[in-house]
């Protein structure tokens, strides 16, 4: 009798105890990936039918690129790297008609492209001393943001 | 942020959790279609979209963040695009256009956000799409001309300045040259772009998409 509630006992702790390992991994998962582990289901969902289960995918298996917030591309060398290696492969699927489309375009003044690079690069400047007074302007962060990829497409496409 | 039309209540339970009713929205923009023509994403970081061959023939992608404001998108330039794309890009954080270069006959890339619609274009950029966005839309860095053809709601006006009703909503900051926009109602003719149709306001109900028309 003692022997059984000793195996049963042991059978509990067992189970208790793959649950929180199971819970731990998965927190862990969620927490290096950003990635919810949970599959989706609304029942209520706004066609009022019910829902169909949705698994998250994971972008890069669609050529996509996650930067996580803490650690987004601070230099114009960071977001050119980034931006550089993904116009290479745009540039190996578009058809040569296409590329030359946007070669014609890109390509229909370069003086003035020259210009609006400088033009670029005096506000990145302006936004760069706004930032210095005000660390947390969230505005002149994202402009400065923008800008900086303006000008990596500037220097990639053809 | 106020609005001047809210997301209904898709939840139905009663409250006014805005965001919750959106996501939502978004995940259903998603079960509408085939798994193989929509990306879901769970994420709360920025997530930059290459439109590239992997995406041909996708309906919607949606980036859900865990929060409002999280989930961000950066679309960059869309010269592989094919003719005939017909995209939507749904965001519970801001969306971010760099370069859009759609040269294709009707390929379109719409957009739907919680956050902020920015576009931004150093060479002579074109490209059809509806823009609904929950906030502000700005096409404030533009280098160089550019032409949207469709739509543009920012839902975001009259509520937030009541005083300055012209401060937000659509602005066009430190344009240097000009964003030449070509009305064009979808909705009218039925013509919506995927994911849409759960907004506009063809059932009855009023949606996020029965906007007025500014005269």
């Amino acid at each position: 009798m003692n022997k059984l509630v000793v195996v049963i006992g042991l059978i509990v702790l067992f189970t208790i105890g793959v649950v929180l390992f199971s819970f731990y991994q998965t927190r862990t998962l969620e927490k290096e990936t950003g990635i919810f582990k949970e599959q989706v289901q609304n029942k209520e969902a706004v066609t009022g039918q019910p829902q169909a289960i949705l698994i998250p995918a994971h972008p890069e298996d669609f050529g996509m690129v996650v930067i996580d917030e803490n650690n987004r591309p601070a230099t114009q060398q960071e977001w050119d790297r980034l931006i550089s290696e993904k116009v290479r492969e745009l540039k190996s699927e578009a058809t040569p008609e296409t590329w030359q489309k946007i070669k014609e375009k890109i390509n229909e003044d370069r003086k003035k492209t020259e210009d609006k690079l400088k033009q670029i690069d005096e506000s990145i400047k302006k936004y760069k001393e706004i930032l210095k007074q005000e660390p947390n302007n969230k505005e002149a962060r994202e402009k400065i943001e923008r800008l900086m990829m303006l000008k990596s497409i500037a220097g990639q496409l053809p | 942020m106020g609005t001047t039309i809210k997301v209904p209540d898709y939840n139905k339970n009663g409250t006014r959790d805005e965001f919750a009713d959106f996501v939502l929205f978004g995940r259903d923009a998603v079960a509408n279609y085939p798994s193989d023509q929509v990306v879901y994403i769970q994420n709360n970081g920025t997530v930059n979209i290459f439109p590239n061959q992997n995406l041909v023939g996708k309906k919607v992608i949606f980036v859900e963040g865990s929060s409002p404001g999280a989930g961000n998108v950066n679309i960059f330039f869309d010269g592989t695009w094919q003719e005939g794309e017909d995209l939507t890009v749904i965001s519970t954080g801001g969306i971010t256009y760099i370069e859009p270069l759609q040269y294709q006959e009707e390929a379109r890339l719409s957009t739907i956000s919680w956050d902020d619609y920015n576009e931004g274009s150093i060479f002579r950029s074109e490209h059809e799409s509806v823009i609904y966005t929950h906030d502000d839309a700005n096409f404030v860095d533009i280098l160089e001309w550019g032409s949207t053809t469709g739509n543009v709601i920012a839902n975001n006006a009259v509520t937030d300045h009541p005083s300055d009703p012209q401060k937000d909503g659509i602005s066009m900051l430190e344009l240097l040259t000009y964003e030449k926009i070509y009305y064009s109602d979808r909705a009218k003719n039925g013509d919506l772009p995927p994911g849409f149709k759960l907004l506009s306001g063809a059932s009855g109900t009023p949606k996020l998409m029965d906007w007025q028309e500014v005269q």
